[in-house]
């Protein structure tokens, strides 16, 4: 029962944190500077909306790991599916909304005669996030054969 | 102690260590960045002497806590011909300002042939800094057409 609860309350906080608030974001932000962000090539939209969809899928993840007997096989693909969705949202941040860009974003803005490129690397973040997920995942596993272990029956080993 | 307790602390030290290298790293390297740019208000004092010569000065200010590393190079370009150019690199410690000069020259009847209206000419600057041991960085690489 307390997992259950617990996983319906960490569904509605990724709800709000990543769909609630980036659903009211855009309102939020000033005319001009939303201008000053569009200009530079950054797409606001386009950026909240993977963030939202990230938040849905992470969300829904929480509510079924919750739901489903911990010992049971979908139990460890949900808990994996949700790691490697925090990775995504990792890579989504990093690159400024492009996943593609895998941490190295660009920006090319031309006005009034000047034409500006910029590049960021922040490439070894995710190479660092790739490490941690893939630890995660085998953390997730042995956490998912210690609670079969210990939901088997006395003398018996779990199969 | 479990296994996947030890993991779990270990993923965990990962990831904070890594949130807080890519916030002290992004502060200094865009402190950096802006503060080279001087507001973006960089004049260009042509003078007119033989070699004609065209100073500019960069005062990056490193308000961060770790050591920057910025590269500029400037060019003068007409026609798509490199004529000018000047390039520097320089370690910026915490704390520090490091003034970065370059200048441009080329003798003055180049100067005459090329800073006249009609030519193509084009200013092309790349400004790059990077940190956290070289691991991030900021790049900019802007073309300014004409600009007399």
């Amino acid at each position: 029962m307390a997992n259950k609860t617990g996983a319906v309350i960490s569904a509605v906080i990724t709800l709000i944190l990543f769909v609630g608030i980036p659903y009211l974001l855009p309102d939020y932000i000033p005319p001009d500077l939303a201008a000053q962000i569009e200009q530079s090539g950054f797409n606001i939209a386009d950026f909240t909306n993977q963030i939202m969809m990230i938040g849905v899928v992470t969300a829904a993840f929480t509510l079924i790991g919750g739901f489903v007997n911990p010992t049971s096989v979908i139990a460890l693909l949900v808990k994996i599916a949700q790691a490697g969705f925090s990775l995504v949202l990792i890579v989504v941040f990093l690159g400024a909304g492009n996943i593609r860009s895998l941490g190295y974003t660009t920006f090319d803005v031309a006005m009034e005669g000047v034409h500006n490129s910029i590049a960021m690397d922040l490439r070894v973040f995710v190479y660092i996030s790739i490490g941690a997920i893939l630890l995660k995942i085998i953390q997730v596993y042995l956490e998912w054969n210690e609670t079969r272990i210990e939901a088997a029956p006395p003398g018996r080993i779990a199969p | 102690m479990k296994s996947s307790k030890v993991l779990g602390l270990i993923i965990s030290i990962v990831q904070l260590g890594s949130a807080v290298a890519l916030m002290v790293g992004m502060h200094t390297m865009l402190g950096v960045f802006s503060t080279a740019l001087g507001g973006g208000e960089q004049g260009i004092e042509i003078q007119f002497t033989d070699p004609v010569t065209i100073p500019f000065t960069l005062t990056p200010v490193n308000n961060g806590f770790l050591e920057a590393t910025m590269e500029v190079s400037m060019k003068m370009v007409v026609d798509g011909v490199e004529i000018a150019s000047d390039s520097e690199v320089v370690l910026i410690p915490p704390g520090s300002v490091v003034p970065v000069e370059l200048l441009l020259s080329l003798p003055l009847e180049e100067a005459q042939e090329y800073l006249q209206e009609g030519t193509d000419l084009q200013w092309s600057t790349d400004i790059s800094v990077s940190t956290l041991y070289d691991l991030i960085s900021f790049s900019n690489h802007m073309v300014i057409e004409g600009g007399m």
